[in-house]
């Protein structure tokens, strides 16, 4: 498994392909590979819309970080 | 007089084959609005009795009427093991059972029936010589007709058993309705690619049909179709009504060839449903060709799916995952002669060596995936309990989504058994849907032991009885 650290200044829910998976500042056990990144919505207040990403080579401590800024 | 008898006998002749070439297995239907497989997807099963903080994973293996009374001592077991002080059996705290052939029949009548499993599965099933059955169903001229036509075969007379004198006509819009745990995912295989083909709502959508039409009974059939001996059951693949069968989660996976090929052609086992053209009609046999435990249908769920998404959003908090293989090893002396193996007993190997060789492949794989999980959890707790030691500033380190878990594989199989003599009295049970009254006992009492005896289970009680 992958890990992923989606940050924003809020608490909010991740979407992942579409589905809600974890929340933003803690560290989402993922499948290696190819994921869209989003929050959930609404409010649309964050940028961008969404991220695509490759994951791969992350650990519990090193996870891959995706940033969204508030709007 | 010897015209009249001519001719009457042309006429039952004509008509007989009339008779036959107008038998056809009962399709499934089609899908007529997207949410109709929504109630039987596991993601909407909400069960108010059953958390899902205590996850409960039943797995049972294929085996014929072995595994299925192995499966059976399990259930039993789980019914008088108790978790809390007000009686609460961890049976109860079961949230998903995935079944193979021979585990299917215990399986299915579990989800649909409940603990009426416990009063009358033994004769409706256990110990009935259902080949027997088979073979004069077959026998009665009635059905030599029906079997002449290419839409019906021999699979279609064992379903029609299964569907009248087990599983009562109940369909999975039945199981839907009943809106209580476990989940039920029956397992067979789809002859085309090879690959595990489940049945479920989220499956049938890629089919476009509905499977609240469709019976129990026959899912059963599919599963168990055990290759040689019985017959594909045949699905139509029907055009999906809002547009595109494929998800978004295909999709990205589409892209991961090089990145994880795991993830690649689970999506593309997915994507040839989209294809009705090429591919109008799905033959389905023995789950246990693609997977003989029933546990790659938990590993996707794990990995990818339902389980993953309520690991992630912290509804599980102990993830307990009992794998009940029913695998035997038969003595052989065909190692003691020169001359080959004959047809028989090489077709006999070649259907099943594929099912059973890596079965504890299967275990280990899923095993360490979920090992992964703890070391990441104390990785976690070690570095922070160093920073808090050893750094000025209080750092937090971001927690895992779903917190700290605690996960317990256990798996059941003959070979964990520490008698050498009961070992081989279990280890040469045949595989086939007949067996004696005292063998079925046997297999029920040594399902019970196995669980109570396993480290890990002992594991799971010992740290989770309230």
């Amino acid at each position: 498994m992958e890990y992923l650290l989606v940050n924003y200044p809020e608490d909010r829910e991740v979407l992942i392909d579409t589905i809600l998976q974890g929340r933003t500042n803690e560290a989402i056990e993922v499948e290696k590979g190819t994921h869209l990144i989003s929050l959930k919505s609404p409010p649309l207040n964050f940028r961008p819309k969404q991220k695509k990403i490759t994951l791969a080579g992350t650990s519990a401590l090193t996870p891959q970080e995706v940033t969204f800024a508030k709007t | 007089m010897p015209k009249l008898k001519l001719y009457l006998f042309l006429v039952l002749l004509v008509g007989a084959a009339t008779l036959g070439s107008c038998s056809h297995y009962p399709p499934n239907q089609p899908l007529e609005s997207t949410p109709g497989n929504d109630s039987y997807d596991f993601s909407r099963l909400n069960a108010p009795d059953n958390s899902d903080e205590t996850f409960v994973v039943l797995t049972f293996s294929g085996g014929g009427t072995r595994a299925a009374a192995l499966a059976y001592g399990v259930l039993d077991k789980l019914r008088e093991t108790q978790i809390d002080k007000n009686q609460k059996t961890l049976l109860s705290e079961v949230d998903v059972i995935s079944t193979v052939s021979g585990g299917s029949f215990t399986g299915a009548y579990y989800t649909l029936f409940g603990n009426k499993i416990f009063t009358d599965f033994k004769d409706k099933f256990l110990y009935r010589d259902i080949e027997s059955e088979l073979f004069w169903k077959m026998a009665s001229p009635v059905n030599w007709w029906r079997l002449t036509s290419p839409y019906f075969s021999r699979i279609d007379l064992a379903a029609e058993i299964y569907d009248e004198s087990i599983f009562n006509r109940q369909t999975y819009g039945m199981l839907a309705q009943k809106a209580r745990k476990p989940f039920l995912i029956v397992n067979a295989t789809n002859l085309y690619q090879g690959a595990r083909f489940e049945f479920t709502g989220r499956q049938f959508s890629y089919l476009g049909s509905d499977i609240r039409s469709y019976p129990v009974a026959r899912a059963v059939a599919a599963s168990s179709a055990f290759p040689f001996l019985l017959s594909p059951i045949s699905l139509v693949n029907y055009p999906w009504p809002a547009g595109n069968k494929i998800t978004p989660q295909d999709e990205m996976a589409g892209e991961d060839y090089w990145n994880n090929k795991r993830r690649y052609y689970a999506a593309k086992n997915n994507a040839i449903y989209a294809d009705e053209k090429e591919h109008p009609y799905v033959h389905l046999m023995d789950g246990g060709l693609a997977d003989n435990l029933g546990l790659r249908a938990i590993y996707d769920l794990y990995v990818r799916e339902d389980i993953r998404n309520k690991i992630n959003n912290g509804k599980i908090k102990r993830l307990l995952v009992i794998v009940v293989n029913a695998k035997a090893q038969k003595k052989e002396t065909f190692d003691k002669n020169e001359a080959p193996p004959g047809l028989k007993t090489t077709a006999y190997k070649t259907a099943t060596v594929s099912m059973d060789n890596y079965s504890f492949e299967s275990v280990e794989v899923f095993a360490d995936l979920l090992n992964e999980r703890i070391k990441a959890q104390q990785s976690i707790a070690g570095c922070q309990q160093l920073l808090n030691r050893h750094a000025q500033d209080s750092y937090k380190i971001p927690p895992l989504a779903g917190g700290n878990l605690k996960l317990y594989v256990v798996d059941l199989a003959f070979d964990n058994l520490a008698d050498p003599q009961m070992r081989n009295y279990f280890n040469s049970l045949p595989t086939s849907f007949k067996l004696s009254k005292e063998q079925v006992d046997k297999l029920i009492d040594v399902g019970g032991k196995l669980l109570a005896e396993h480290p890990e289970f002992k594991k799971f009680i010992a740290e989770n009885k309230n």
